[in-house]
């Protein structure tokens, strides 16, 4: 034992002196090989754990779009497949409290959303309001001005019919106006 | 009928709506010209509505001629200065009434309109010759009897027609 460690004392004596002889001259040397194996490694490393990751990724991505692709094909035809064997307004109606959920819908949001404006004006068009009011308020004295304006217009078509007819014209004034009154479309004016 | 999407369709949101109140029967003879018994009643009221006018100035021209006449000597007024009158207050107030939306008195009763044949209004010239024609000759109404378009001599001459346009004056005024 105390040989060994005679002769290992030895050697190393010896690669001390060996190293104060030369490290001076042989550190310059080593230090960019030693940086450039780091960074070799480093780099080594890094590109190992960056495929690593790119292929965990793909693989993850690969196999999530497979799935969808799956679900997509399958699942539209089955789900109608199923809805079509059930009667989804009866279950609704049977399980769902259709009640509670009105009365806890806010409503102020969808009136906001309804065109109410419009609908006001297609009702007072439907119903033929301006109608209704000239019928209910007119009273005597639209009559009298509506039956002498056609009084006069038989009139006029009454006097313009025997002078047409006189002078042997093909069509009279109170034919066109009378096929005028007839036209279904009417002016807006 | 037409439902909610039709009505949708055609109308759009914010746009007035306008409400035909010309009775459904008369709506399409719109724009078409008169005959002459409208065209006649129309110019009856017209000169009864002058008429009116001058005999209430007349009557109270009376009325402050017997209460003046204590200070002042206020001549008389006989017939022909009356009936001159009469024509001028009829000329100024046709040439004013179709030159501004070419309506009468008259012509707002019976429902009539007064307008060059292109359908444009009376501009003031063309709406003082034409009253003047229509003061001076009257008889040419009768020739709307005859004419095929229902136009008399002073709308021959000066290219006007007259029209049927029964729109309340309210609804032209909004």
């Amino acid at each position: 034992m105390a040989r060994q460690g005679t002769v290992r004392n030895d050697v190393l004596m010896r690669e001390e002196i060996d190293v104060s002889v030369t490290v001076p001259m042989s550190a310059g040397a080593l230090y960019p090989l030693v940086s450039a194996a780091t960074s070799t490694v480093e780099n080594l490393v890094g590109l190992t754990k960056f495929t690593a990751e790119t292929c965990v990724q793909l693989a993850s991505e690969a196999s999530k779009s497979a799935t969808n692709e799956v679900l997509d094909r399958v699942v539209p035809p089955l789900f109608s497949a199923i809805i079509s064997r059930v009667d989804l307004t009866e279950i609704v109606l049977k399980n769902v409290d259709v009640n509670a959920i009105v009365a806890q819908t806010q409503l102020d949001p969808i009136i906001d959303r309804i065109p109410m404006t419009e609908i006001a004006d297609y009702v007072i068009e439907e119903i033929d309001l301006p109608t209704l009011v000239r019928e209910s308020t007119g009273g005597v004295a639209d009559d009298i001005l509506g039956l002498l304006r056609f009084q006069a217009l038989e009139t006029d078509n009454f006097l313009s019919t025997v002078v047409d007819r006189v002078l042997f014209r093909k069509k009279t004034r109170a034919q066109e106006l009378d096929q005028a009154m007839d036209s279904k479309d009417s002016k807006n004016l | 009928m037409s439902s909610f999407k039709e009505f949708r369709s055609t109308h759009w949101a914010g746009e007035p709506l306008k409400f035909n109140t010309i009775p459904e029967r008369a709506r399409n003879i719109q724009g078409m010209t008169a005959g002459f018994t409208s065209r006649f009643i129309s110019v009856l009221v017209d000169i009864a509505l002058i008429a009116m006018f001058v005999l209430c100035a007349y009557g109270l021209w009376v009325f402050m001629r017997y209460v003046l006449s204590v200070f002042y000597d206020i001549p008389q007024l006989s017939g022909v200065p009356l009936l001159i009158i009469g024509y001028v207050l009829m000329w100024f107030y046709w040439t004013w009434s179709w030159a501004t939306g070419g309506k009468t008195l008259g012509n707002l009763l019976m429902g009539l309109r007064v307008q060059m044949i292109s359908g444009e209004s009376l501009s003031l010239g063309p709406s003082a010759l034409r009253a003047l024609f229509s003061v001076v000759f009257p008889v040419g109404l009768g020739w709307a009897i005859i004419n095929r378009n229902n136009r008399s001599i002073q709308d021959v001459l000066l290219r006007t027609q007259v029209v049927y346009d029964w729109t309340p004056l309210a609804s032209k005024l909004q």
